[in-house]
């Protein structure tokens, strides 16, 4: 009787597994832009993580960048102590207004106004709060982590940041140059910046990559590390196989430089 | 057959609420545009619907105020609690206007004039502790009006004559009263019309430019001629009730309440469970095909107080506007003089009169998704925390800078869920003199002065558009930073045509030697950062 019953039981539980809707790795990953799926090792942003986003030059367009994407397939987005966001170079990244919230001054209750919008959006973005407890901090990470919310701290030097919540992820923007102007003519079109990252788990191994942030298009696009080719003198250019030869060699051998 | 009712109305409510004199030059602004101003900024030429900057340049002491519902409605709630006495059944129209039937109290208190001055004495009583005065100064004295239905009623109380405290309209004489007035007051008062603005601008373009004439064209035509909107015109205009009375009980199963535990004695903890009420009671309206117009809102505290208030709208009350009233009403309770003795344990929500429901048709394709609802939600706790404009929602508007873009629009003024648009309709014109995409990501709100130079004299431009020699180095602060690269200068010259707000201005692109790319902006000679691309 008793061991029908457990093997009832064991049959049920077999059911239930089998019916349990399968939550997939992917599911709860937001979308990026095709460019960043290398550099992120989930290969989009996982539901409630912390990305930190610091540098001197290019945060904020990385940042807008990043969630670009998931702005796109229908995720609302909260704006929070960004008061100086430029948010038509949100909209030229593809970031929905229709689907943005902005509350610019939070003044003290910084975390009280982020952890409302945690679960009702699914990316807030943020600047740098006036100042962040840490234990307010900690509370905050465990509600994202529950509710799956991603936060996108930006740190762009423009306004004075007092604490943060630690970051799952760190990417950091290093060099960057601009195109399209040419003394006193053109414009400036497109811009190439090295972004580095670094982090818990598997984004701690680090490395970088260069972008095009934006390209011509306005849009982003990974690039090569920028090409460090040069020929010494002495060699005679045989022909165009050698030198092609030639090339893959030295892009194969990061380092190898000559004079 | 209409009902007789008295309308109470306090001039400047806003102001009044907010405890300013109507000796100080004051004036409440949403949006950027004065919605409320005191009698003295009126008397310096401020008038609603002016620019903040605008009025400020009129009146250069005026204080300015933001505007807060919330303040407004809290402040109300004594002075209707003041009327309470006289009649069981203040409705509430909006902060600073509420109304009742008279038959029963001027019956009782002996005519409608004694009924008058009754009302008039309570009420001012209440307006002098908001104001902290002994007396209620004259400017801000509540104005009554007293006619054969609302519409009436309260264009009686706006349309003060000279030297009189209150305007009672005699019975049946009300279309009389409403014959000469202009067409725009059935916009004005209470926009009952669902596409109100263009119906009456309609009116007045077909030459109905007084309610009387609007009476003169037969009814048939106009419900033939611009369906229930001209009818509800018609039968105002004619000084009837919007609708015909209906006295179907409303049915009990949309009642909805929910017992609060541990009882609530804060309002930004009760606003959460507003909302949730609201969107209930609108469900199961909505399931019958009924909208609410007159909503009961009801509270039971742990000491057995009962507390009741009756709000109305002209419209239906869509969920949000159900949720800002009991927030309201909650708010007013909780905060007045003779707050409840212990938390509020039961709230209740009871709609007491009921219109067929239009409905909103939904997109076939999602357009209002849970999503949306759900940011509201989150909004509105924000909203709760902060302040009512401090949450906004951003707009593509067409403009000549970068800066001026995107305009952020406070969310009380945006429907979340609804149908929007996100782009005013000139946002994708041409904008000759605008700098084109990639726009900088980060602006500077205060103005970052800058020297531009070359080889340390001053640089400007000429008349023509040009610039006065090749830019080398940005200085700020004593320091300088060579410049990479350039390009420019694009040239704005904005309303020439308006005196006040003509705009000459020279943008430069600049790279600067530590890789950072700046717009500059050169306005009445000096050059400023205005955005930096980041």
């Amino acid at each position: 009787m008793a061991n029908a019953a457990l093997a009832d039981l064991k049959a049920l539980q077999h059911a239930a597994d089998l019916s349990r809707p399968v939550t997939l790795a992917k599911d709860n990953v937001l979308p990026v832009p095709d460019a960043f799926i290398g550099l992120l090792p989930d290969g989009g942003l996982r539901r409630g993580s912390t990305v930190t986003i610091n540098g001197k030059v290019g945060s904020t367009s990385l940042a807008l960048s990043l969630i670009a994407e998931a702005s796109k397939t229908g995720s609302w987005t909260a704006v929070i102590a960004m008061p100086w966001l430029g948010l038509i170079a949100a909209d030229e990244y593809g970031i929905d207004l229709s689907r943005v919230a902005v509350v610019d001054e939070p003044g003290d209750q910084w975390a009280t106004v982020v952890a409302a919008m945690v679960g009702a959006f699914d990316v807030v973005l943020t600047g740098p709060p006036k100042k962040v407890r840490g234990s307010d901090g900690r509370r905050l990470a465990a509600r994202m982590r529950e509710r799956g919310t991603v936060l996108v701290q930006v740190d762009n030097g423009w306004s004075h940041s007092a604490g943060f919540v630690t970051g799952d992820l760190t990417l950091t923007t290093g060099k960057c140059e601009w195109n399209g102007l040419q003394d006193g003519h053109g414009r400036l079109t497109s811009r190439r910046v090295e972004v580095s990252i670094g982090g818990r788990g598997a984004a701690g191994r680090g490395g970088s990559t260069w972008f095009s942030l934006p390209n011509n298009d306005g849009e982003v696009d990974s690039l090569a590390p920028p090409p460090v080719v040069s020929i010494s003198s002495d060699r005679l250019i045989g022909s165009v196989e050698d030198v092609a030869e030639r090339l893959r060699h030295l892009t194969a051998v990061p380092g190898l430089e000559a004079g | 057959m209409t009902t007789r009712t008295l309308v109470l109305s306090a001039p400047h409510w806003p102001l009044t609420a907010a405890g300013v004199p109507p000796t100080v030059p004051a004036v409440v602004v949403l949006a950027n545009q004065v919605v409320a101003s005191s009698p003295a900024a009126r008397e310096e030429g401020v008038v609603d619907g002016l620019r903040r900057r605008e009025s400020q340049a009129r009146c250069p002491q005026l204080e300015v105020l933001e505007y807060d519902p919330d303040r407004d409605a809290r402040r109300f709630e004594p002075v209707v609690a003041a009327l309470e006495d006289l009649t069981p059944r203040v409705e509430v129209l909006e902060p600073g206007r509420c109304s009742f039937p008279t038959r029963g109290p001027s019956r009782y208190f002996g005519g409608d004039r004694s009924l008058t001055e009754l009302v008039a004495e309570r009420a001012d009583t209440a307006l002098a502790e908001q104001l902290d005065m002994d007396l209620c100064p004259t400017s801000s004295a509540c104005r009554i009006g007293v006619a054969d239905g609302l519409f009436a009623a309260g264009l009686a109380a706006d349309a003060q004559l000279i030297g009189e405290r209150f305007h009672i309209v005699e019975p049946d004489m009300s279309p009389g009263f409403l014959a000469p007035l202009p067409v725009a007051a059935l916009q004005r008062w209470c926009a009952p019309l669902g596409d109100g603005e263009s119906l009456v601008d309609l009116f007045w373009r077909l030459g109905l430019r007084s309610l009387g004439r609007v009476v003169e064209v037969p009814v048939n035509d106009l419900l033939a001629r611009f369906g229930p909107d001209g009818l509800l015109a018609h039968r105002l205009a004619s000084g009837l009730d919007e609708r015909p009375p209906d006295t179907r009980p409303v049915p009990p199963e949309s009642h909805v309440e929910s017992e609060l535990d541990p009882p609530v004695m804060r309002v930004d903890t009760a606003t959460f469970i507003a909302k949730a009420l609201a969107e209930q009671m609108h469900a199961r309206l909505a399931a019958d095909g009924l909208a609410c117009t007159r909503l009961v809102i009801e509270a039971e505290t742990e000491h057995g107080e009962h507390l009741s208030r009756v709000w109305r709208h002209e419209g239906a009350l869509l969920p949000s506007d159900v949720a800002d009233r009991v927030r309201w009403q909650l708010d007013g309770w909780l905060s007045s003089r003779h707050r409840p003795t212990a938390g509020i344990s039961v709230l209740r929500l009871v709609p007491d009169e009921v219109i067929p429901g239009s409905g909103r048709q939904l997109g076939f394709w999602g357009g209002q998704t849970q999503a949306a609802e759900r940011a509201e939600r989150a909004l509105a706790r924000v909203q709760g925390l902060l302040g009512a404009s401090s949450v906004t929602i951003p707009e593509r508007r067409g403009a000549r800078g970068p800066v001026e873009q995107v305009g952020k629009v406070p969310l009380p003024l945006v429907d979340l869920t609804g149908d929007r648009s996100v782009s005013t309709p000139c946002a994708d014109a041409p904008w000759p003199g605008n700098i084109p995409a990639p726009s900088p990501s980060v602006f500077h709100r205060e103005p970052f002065p800058v020297f531009v130079v070359n080889a340390g004299r001053p640089i400007g431009v000429t008349g023509r558009g040009e610039l006065t020699s090749q830019p080398d180095e940005v200085c700020f602060g004593g320091e300088c930073i060579a410049i990479t690269n350039w390009a420019g200068p694009w040239l704005v010259d904005e309303r020439w045509w308006e005196p006040g707000r003509r705009r000459r201005v020279a943008r430069l692109q600049v790279v600067l030697a530590d890789e950072t790319a700046h717009v500059l902006i050169l306005e009445s000679g000096k050059w400023c950062i205005e955005a930096t691309y980041d």
